[in-house]
């Protein structure tokens, strides 16, 4: 089979777009992930699971989601933690999340308090439907492997040392 | 480590430094690291003078915490000159500070430029050695500083998106087992271009930028999440710009219009993500091409 790219090939976007074109709009693919109900749901799990009595910091959500995006990502808090690094993981704040909180704290399934995020009985009842279905396991298993690593001290001293 | 310089206080510390000694030059330039006892409230500061301190505040969505926090650390700063006068005389030498400016991330209350403008004259009226008698305390962002963080943009401050890259040799075996998921592109490459064997050359080109492109999505969503906002959205506005332009005019469209949207669509991502290189930008146009040819918007 001939090389897709011979030496000397070269592609020109122009090469396409040189003739009138017709534009119909078509269904796009949204990632699971960056879902609302899916984000909300992650919000509420990452409070239910690692939140000392049910409430997180916003900074500790953060962290959380970060967490559960990546098998690398667990693999970098760990060695912080056991102080086999001295640079603290490299987390970045999405921003779905802070929406995600806000939708939560709207629909009364969470509210705000002393600058945390705590569930209302509405929002435990939801983590307890989630924890009692076979869903979101991936995340689950991490944020439950992780718990002892997320305490909000143990946050503040990554945001301290970054 | 966060390197992230709109939410990491050391990178964006490091970040301004290198606007100021683009601004000034580094032979007018001394730097005045912390990592031996303390800072004296000070970054660093310029022979002629100008004396900057970064603060990169929690948050700025919030008028009255951002104006208070701002407030607090000019004066907690400020207040350093007097408590430090004999250290700062020796750090400053020779040179008369005119200017104490704070290098933030957002400056939008007239109070704070009140502060700054009444705590000025306070500390002239203190005497202090090293302070110059038209001394002024400033506010400035990044966009006082529009020519240099725009060539560090471009230049030094590069994201470097760690994605999975396809050969073309992998994709052409992907081609064969997705033959029906490329059926769209089959039928329309025929339309465009004569020549079989440069179809084919073709159609592999646009499944290898289309898979790049999506395992670049994938990453920017895993680890730059703000940034794989910015550049959907900014897909999903020249979008639906298209459709609703041939949903008013149903004749087919002349080719200069999607040339001139995915000129625009460069030139959007390229405005709000400044750090992106070249080549990331030039795969995002392809795969956006090719994904619009696959799931079958774009005909002709």
């Amino acid at each position: 089979m001939a090389n897709p790219l011979p030496t000397g090939f070269l592609m020109n976007i122009e090469e396409i777009l040189k003739n009138p074109f017709s534009f119909t709009q078509r269904k796009v693919f949204t990632p699971c992930e960056t879902r609302p109900i899916w984000k909300c749901s992650l919000v509420i799990l990452i409070i239910g699971l690692t939140g000392r009595n049910k409430r997180c910091s916003q900074i500790k959500i953060h962290t959380a989601n970060w967490l559960t995006k990546s098998p690398e990502h667990y693999d970098e808090l760990r060695e912080w933690s056991r102080a086999e690094t001295m640079f603290p993981p490299h987390i970045r704040f999405d921003p779905t999340i802070d929406r995600a909180i806000d939708l939560i704290v709207g629909n009364k399934y969470a509210y705000k308090i002393d600058g945390k995020i705590a569930l209302t009985d509405l929002g435990e009842a939801l983590y307890l439907q989630i924890i009692a279905n076979d869903i979101m396991m991936q995340e689950r298993n991490v944020l439950t492997a992780a718990k002892k690593l997320l305490s909000e001290a143990a946050i503040k001293r990554i945001f301290k040392a970054s | 480590m966060i390197t992230n310089r709109h939410t990491d206080p050391k990178a964006f510390e490091r970040y301004f430094k290198d606007i100021v000694k683009l601004h000034y030059a580094p032979a007018n330039y001394r730097d005045v690291p912390d990592d031996q006892g303390g800072d004296y409230g000070i970054e660093c500061y310029t022979l002629n003078g100008h004396v900057f301190q970064c603060y990169l505040p929690e948050q700025t969505s919030d008028l009255a915490k951002l104006v208070n926090a701002q407030r607090q650390k000019i004066n907690r700063d400020i207040n350093k000159l007097t408590r430090n006068e004999k250290e700062l005389e020796k750090l400053f030498g020779s040179t008369k500070i005119c200017r104490w400016i704070l290098a933030t991330s957002a400056h939008k209350s007239a109070e704070v430029t009140s502060f700054c403008a009444q705590k000025s004259l306070k500390v002239r009226e203190k005497g202090l050695n090293f302070i110059s008698s038209d001394f002024e305390i400033l506010i400035h962002t990044e966009d006082d500083y529009k020519i240099e963080a725009s060539r560090l943009n471009s230049n030094i401050y590069q994201l470097n998106i760690d994605f999975e890259r396809n050969t073309p040799q992998g994709v052409e075996g992907w081609v064969d087992e997705n033959l029906t998921f490329l059926d769209n592109l089959e039928r329309k490459l025929p339309k465009i271009l004569g020549d079989e064997a440069r179809r084919k050359q073709m159609r592999n080109y646009l499944a290898l930028q289309y898979l790049d492109y999506q395992n670049l999505l994938s990453r920017l969503l895993q680890d730059w999440a703000d940034i794989y906002e910015t550049v959907v959205k900014s897909v999903q506005h020249r979008q639906s710009y298209l459709e609703s332009r041939f949903l008013t005019s149903p004749n087919l469209l002349p080719n200069d219009v999607i040339k001139e949207e995915l000129a625009k669509l460069e030139t959007d991502i390229a405005r709000e993500v400044s750090t992106l290189k070249p080549a990331d930008l030039e795969l995002i146009k392809w795969g956006v091409v090719s994904d619009w040819l696959i799931r079958c918007p774009l005909d002709f």
